[in-house]
């Protein structure tokens, strides 16, 4: 397992792997500014997504487990434990670049929204069985009114769940956009499959 | 300050292997006794000199967690066949309710202090030096390391440009909309910026040739990292036995 994980590591390019460091470093420093200034949203996966559009999907999942990790590290120790969901939207976004589904701003927004309702799917076990059902969002309060109307903890965490993801990925796939739509191409050229994948012409 | 010294002389390895033994036993232990854990870890914490930085992990993390878990648990959906409550000003108050939030929030600060431990007590270049033996290939190493080091180089970024709007009288008022107006903007000049820098750096690389290295030999553990790994060990077997065996 060791020596796969290694070898794909060496089939990545120089560009992609300073390109993944990035993308943890805008996760994490993103992520703190929403806390910051109280937004009520998570926008901690801009890079992850950015990098697997780019990249495509291997890089998306190192990107993405390597955040949480170090989050753990130095912002939130609680973020490990999200280590799945994190793998998964790096994994689901390089999977929608590499169709091409991020040629047009309507399929990155129903892209985004998919994402949301499969890491409410996957997140409710975690916050369940370890962290009884309340985390430090606002989205515990409607746990705990989900679960004053008779449901489990665990289809009332999925419940508040699918109904808080969604709209924060959506927003994350909205900046993604607007931010590939604005990159040089010239810096697009490193990684020849985000050209084809985004839809973006390169001049000559 | 020897007892600090003495942990830092000890393998990265080790004190990976003890940081996540005590992550699991957080998780394995049940009842009162993860209370007890957590005034161990608050020692060993004073004692490595971490006072400050538990603190302050304590007020921005655990404490708004834990007030929320309290009014949560205790008011809105208590634990089932709890029996002791407490009157207060028409206010129905669950006991083992509170418990039940105050044993959940131990368990985060006893997670925190050990990864705030780890980190104080460990060196990047002993962290790196210790990925390597655990048989990581430096091209993934250089990631995980590099990761630290532009996280701390954006939030500086970011903090000054935050600063600067705030000088200018620019604080985006308490409306939502009026705070994304004023924040998001600068996050195209920063995520550009720092992917223009990645382009550098790989071109950088490129022009030093970055190859990885022969394969390397095994650093072999001392006496003092016997000793702590055989303490982790202990310490997770115990808390497994606690958990399914004596109860």
């Amino acid at each position: 397992m060791r020596d796969d994980v290694n070898h794909k590591v060496k089939m990545i390019s120089t560009a992609t792997l300073t390109l993944i460091p990035v993308g943890v470093a805008v996760n994490l420093a993103v992520g703190t500014v929403v806390q910051i200034i109280k937004l009520p949203v998570f926008l901690d996966s801009i890079g992850t997504v950015l990098v697997a559009v780019l990249a495509g999907a291997v890089p998306g999942i190192i990107t993405g487990a390597i955040t949480v990790f170090v989050g753990g590290l130095i912002t939130n120790p609680v973020l490990p434990w999200f280590v799945l969901t994190a793998i998964a939207i790096g994994w689901f976004s390089g999977f929608c670049s590499s169709r091409g589904y991020f040629k047009r701003l309507w399929t990155w927004a129903i892209c985004g929204i998919l994402m949301g309702v499969i890491a409410g799917i996957i997140s409710a076990p975690v916050i369940t069985y370890l962290f009884g059902g309340v985390t430090q969002s606002g989205s515990s309060f409607v746990v705990a009114y989900l679960i004053s109307t008779g449901r489990t903890v665990l289809r009332s965490v999925f419940l508040a769940g699918l109904a808080c993801d969604p709209v924060d990925k959506l927003i994350t796939f909205i900046i993604v956009w607007g931010l590939v739509k604005g990159l040089p191409t010239n810096l697009l050229a490193n990684f020849p499959d985000a050209i084809k994948n985004t839809g973006k012409t390169v001049a000559r | 300050m020897q007892i600090v010294e003495s942990a830092q002389r000890l393998d990265s390895r080790s004190k990976l292997f003890l940081w996540l033994s005590i992550v699991t036993t957080a998780f394995l232990l049940i009842g009162n006794m993860i209370l007890l854990y957590l005034c161990i870890l608050a020692l060993v914490a004073s004692v490595a000199g971490c006072l400050k930085a538990t603190v302050h992990f304590a007020s921005r993390i655990v404490l708004p967690t834990l007030l929320m878990l309290i009014f949560i648990y205790g008011l809105l959906i208590p634990p089932s066949n709890s029996a002791y409550h407490v009157h207060i000003a028409n206010v129905n108050i669950n006991i083992n309710g509170i418990i039940s939030g105050l044993r959940i929030s131990a368990r985060l600060m006893v997670v925190g202090m050990s990864t705030i431990t780890f980190v104080k007590l460990t060196p990047q270049t002993q962290l790196v030096a210790g990925l390597r033996d655990l048989g990581l290939s430096p091209s993934l190493i250089a990631v995980f390391i590099s990761s630290f080091n532009l996280y701390s180089l954006i939030v500086r970024r970011m903090r000054q440009i935050i600063d600067a709007q705030r000088s200018r009288g620019l604080t985006g008022g308490n409306l939502i909309i009026g705070r994304v107006r004023m924040y998001i903007p600068i996050l195209r000049p920063l995520v550009f910026g720092m992917v223009l820098s990645a382009a550098e750096r790989s071109a950088l690389w490129r022009s030093r040739n970055y190859i990885e290295s022969a394969s390397r030999e095994l650093q072999r553990f001392r006496q003092a990292d016997f000793v702590v790994i055989s303490v982790a060990c202990v310490m997770v077997l115990s808390g497994a036995y606690i958990r399914w065996l004596a109860n």
